[in-house]
């Protein structure tokens, strides 16, 4: 149907990702898409269409990878790295659901083009074991049962740390604010801001 | 069926000036779109609509145009692809300028505030489903105004309209025509100074293409200046939402009054959201001057704001939105009092 192929990978990418020693696991009927592979040098105004190969910082690993100009950060990250932790629930960029940060600032993922990430620090809801906010906001997760369907789960994650590391002891009202960009259907926002409020303790020096 | 969830294949092309992105949309011919932020450009193309959807895309987010300064005498000028999270966030902006920075702050989501730009709130497409879902309307190659004939409760104007009704659908755009700003535009010949309403005149028919916005294949945006704010000068916003966390505006207000004691001797008052360009109430900015604001004239030039509204009334119909206009214009007068 179109330009990609879906390379029927069962656990392909758990071993390529390593996501610090955690295995992901891809189950066997998850599809990894391979990657563009024939890489030209991107000098400026060659082929405008080129594929490139860029350097990706993921959750402080660095990853070569070959983009189009049309991949947008979200089709690199789950379908070229196998990154699945973030969502494409809407993929238009009105749902919140594919939040990943790029600099601590969060972006929905599914609208940023791949190629403007480079040189800069993204991270994903993978990255718990090298941010210790978005490590807070996962554990306080489990103990505010903040999660529902998942749908949108990661999303929140990210856009609440985002505001945690910007913002470590926000009100109700900054809560809601910044978290204005992330929809749950699911209708669980009173778990999910129960949730950052835990995160926001631990994180002042309470039981972590 | 098209590309339904993935953005087509386009050429990039990077400029390092913005003489170099003009000529670059020159060279393409209509072929090439500017690209700053991209949120609303990348939405168009994932669904496909045909006649917004370029081959090229000029991406200018790494020019220099990423700033925002202000000085009293000289005014506010914001670059092309500051992000709207910018102007939402500046100190300035919310001292001088409390309509501006309002208006900024709902814009869509924290999200597409962060990659959303200053220009590209004035210039982006109209958000009506028809369009975004690839109809055949006026404003993509084909000759009906679906939203005129359907489901016209939110996109679409209630003070009429031509060739297309559906409204314009930034929030900060209404707040610039309250402000009454003008827009530094780039073309071949160089850079000429418009007023914002020249550049959103409603309905513009460019190359032959009916538009929202007046410029040609090979112009952009570069920059937005708001004169200083008049002295004794108060501002203020309200924006109405089917939902309120993050949603275009049903309606919205944007408001200066000059004020001399109580009495108001200057009235800026546009509304948003409700025709095809940022719609400012001239009735009631007239009926506001020599007032001061109680209640009962607060309501009056809410009355006075829809004079000449003319809600749809095949399809859905919208007439419900002037009720919801009326209501923001009292909301953002009410902040005033």
């Amino acid at each position: 149907m179109n330009r990609r192929k879906f390379l029927k990978a069962s656990a392909i990418s758990a071993g390529v990702v390593g996501l610090g020693g955690i295995a992901l696991s891809a189950g066997n009927n998850s599809t990894v898409l391979e990657p563009p592979t024939q890489t030209v040098p991107s000098t400026s105004n060659a082929d405008p269409f080129a594929l490139q190969s860029i350097t990706l910082n993921i959750n402080g690993q660095s990853y070569q990878v070959g983009v189009e100009p049309r991949d947008m950060l979200n089709n690199v990250i789950r379908d070229y790295l196998g990154l699945i932790g973030t969502k494409r629930p809407c993929n238009r960029g009105e749902c919140g659901g594919c939040t990943v940060l790029i600099d601590d600032v969060p972006h929905m993922s599914c609208t940023y083009p791949a190629y403007r990430a480079v040189g800069h620090a993204i991270l994903t809801v993978e990255g718990y074991n090298v941010d210790p906010v978005l490590n807070a906001v996962q554990q306080a997760w489990v103990q505010a049962d903040s999660g529902q369907c998942s749908g949108c789960q990661e999303g929140q994650v990210m856009a609440a740390t985002a505001l945690l590391k910007s913002n470590p002891n926000p009100s109700l009202d900054e809560i809601k604010f910044a978290m204005s960009g992330n929809i749950c259907r699911c209708g669980n926002y009173a778990g999910i801001i129960a949730g950052i409020q835990l995160a926001a303790q631990n994180l002042q020096g309470g039981s972590a | 069926m098209s590309s339904n969830n993935e953005v087509p294949k386009f050429g990039l092309l990077v400029p390092s000036t913005t003489e170099q992105a003009v000529s670059l949309l020159t060279q393409y011919g209509g072929q090439a779109k500017i690209m700053s932020g991209g949120t609303d450009l990348l939405y168009t193309m994932k669904n496909g609509v045909k006649y917004k959807t370029p081959e090229y895309v000029v991406d200018i987010s790494g020019l220099p145009l990423n700033y925002i300064n202000y000085d009293a005498t000289d005014g506010l000028r914001i670059g092309a692809t500051t992000p709207i999270a910018s102007i939402a966030s500046d100190p300035n902006i919310a001292q001088y300028y409390p309509v501006l920075n309002q208006a900024a702050n709902t814009v869509a989501a924290p999200q597409l505030r962060n990659q959303g730009t200053a220009a590209g709130d004035v210039i982006q497409d109209t958000w009506c489903w028809y369009l975004r879902n690839n109809y055949p309307c006026w404003q993509n190659g084909g000759n009906v105004c679906f939203g005129v004939l359907g489901d016209n409760r939110y996109y679409q104007s209630i003070f009429g309209g031509r060739l297309t009704y559906a409204v314009n659908p930034g929030d900060t755009p209404v707040a610039y025509f309250a402000l009454n700003a003008d827009v530094a535009v780039q073309g071949p010949g160089g850079t000429t100074n418009m007023p914002i309403s020249q550049l959103l005149p409603g309905e513009a028919i460019v190359d032959g293409k009916v538009k929202e916005n007046s410029l040609q294949h090979n112009e952009m945006v570069t920059e937005i200046h708001v004169p200083p704010p008049p002295a004794n000068s108060k501002s203020s916003w309200y924006k109405v939402r089917a939902r309120q966390s993050f949603d275009f505006a049903l309606a919205s207000a944007a408001v200066v009054l000059t004020f001399n004691g109580s009495t108001i001797s200057h009235a800026s008052l546009v509304l948003g959201g409700v025709d095809v360009a940022p719609h400012r109430a001239t009735a009631a900015e007239s009926y506001l001057v020599g007032q001061s604001l109680t209640p009962s004239t607060i309501q009056e030039a809410a009355v006075k704001a829809v004079e000449g509204a003319a809600p749809l009334t095949t399809g859905t119909g919208n007439s419900f939105r002037v009720f919801l206009t009326q209501g923001a214009v009292t909301k953002a007068l009410t902040l005033l009092s």
